[in-house]
């Protein structure tokens, strides 16, 4: 996995996997580059995430953690261009994804996504931006900390049952996932 | 249901009562959210237009009153239901059914 700009925007989809994962501090310090998230994501998904473990609320606080460490920042839109684009974006994608497009586009900033909606429409629309996968990092993360083989079952695990995740079956490291998952 | 006296949600919303904190605190369960509210067949509508990607996980969620985490549940349920639907149609076959009438 190669990063080719200085910024990694997260989208929702990606933290509740992230969170689900139970990593998400690990895995955003293994990624090259400054990871963000814009307001609305961080405002839409925090209550969602609380939901991610009913018990001690690990989802919510692991994200909020990763916030107060400088791990994950919190972004906004800082042009009338970004927030035209962004209601502009809003009436195809929702508010989140749309955001994250906007901030995105206008920045040249990479998106780490695994909505098909969002990547096709940024596939049209503004093709030079880098759209990565959960998967991707996950098994970018995976690599870089040298995770033995217990450690990553059960993160994928975790992303499987409390994420309800699964990555696209053609996508080429789809195997890598199965047999990483199965590994006893 | 009258329950509770006129006016208690808004004197609760004043006093800055905040409904989560509090249900943490005492230690309630979540009310799980309610999706029969919506007729299956537009839950299958809804499904199909997000795996063809044609609305985003979020609208997906917006759509059926849930947030994220329950839209992907409710979508492993309707993916496997509309399986299902799709083993159940390829057995059927109409020619048999049209030869046993004759």
């Amino acid at each position: 996995m190669q990063i080719t700009h200085s910024h990694l925007l997260l989208d929702a989809c990606c933290i509740l996997n992230f969170c689900a994962s139970g990593n998400l501090l690990s895995i955003l310090k293994s990624i090259p580059a400054e990871v963000v998230v814009t307001t609305i994501v961080q405002e839409h998904e925090l209550q969602t995430l609380q939901r991610l473990d009913d018990e001690d609320n690990e989802g919510a606080n692991q994200f909020e953690a990763a916030i107060t460490q400088g791990l994950l920042k919190v972004v906004d839109f800082v042009s009338v261009e970004e927030e035209e684009s962004f209601v502009n974006y809003a009436a195809i994608l929702d508010d989140g994804e749309s955001a994250t497009c906007a901030i995105a586009v206008h920045r040249n900033w990479v998106i780490a996504t695994d909505d098909k909606k969002a990547i096709s429409f940024l596939k049209k629309e503004a093709p030079q931006i880098q759209v990565l996968l959960t998967i991707e990092i996950i098994k970018y993360w995976s690599d870089k900390e040298g995770l033995d083989s217990s450690t990553l079952r059960d993160a994928l695990s975790e992303i499987r049952i409390k994420g309800r995740y699964l990555p696209p079956k053609n996508h080429p490291l789809r195997e890598w996932w199965e047999t990483s998952s199965n590994n006893v | 249901m009258e329950l509770l006296p006129s006016g208690t949600w808004d004197k609760l919303r004043d006093w800055g009562v905040k409904v989560r904190k509090e249900q943490q605190e005492l230690r309630l369960k979540e009310i799980p959210q309610r999706i029969d509210t919506m007729p299956l067949h537009y839950q299958h509508l809804a499904i199909e237009a997000f795996d063809q990607g044609l609305i985003t996980e979020g609208r997906f969620a917006d759509f059926l009153c849930v947030d994220r985490l329950e839209a992907r549940r409710i979508a492993e349920a309707l993916r496997e239901h509309s399986s299902g639907i799709i083993e159940e149609s390829t057995d059927f076959d109409l020619r048999k059914i049209q030869n046993e009438e004759k």
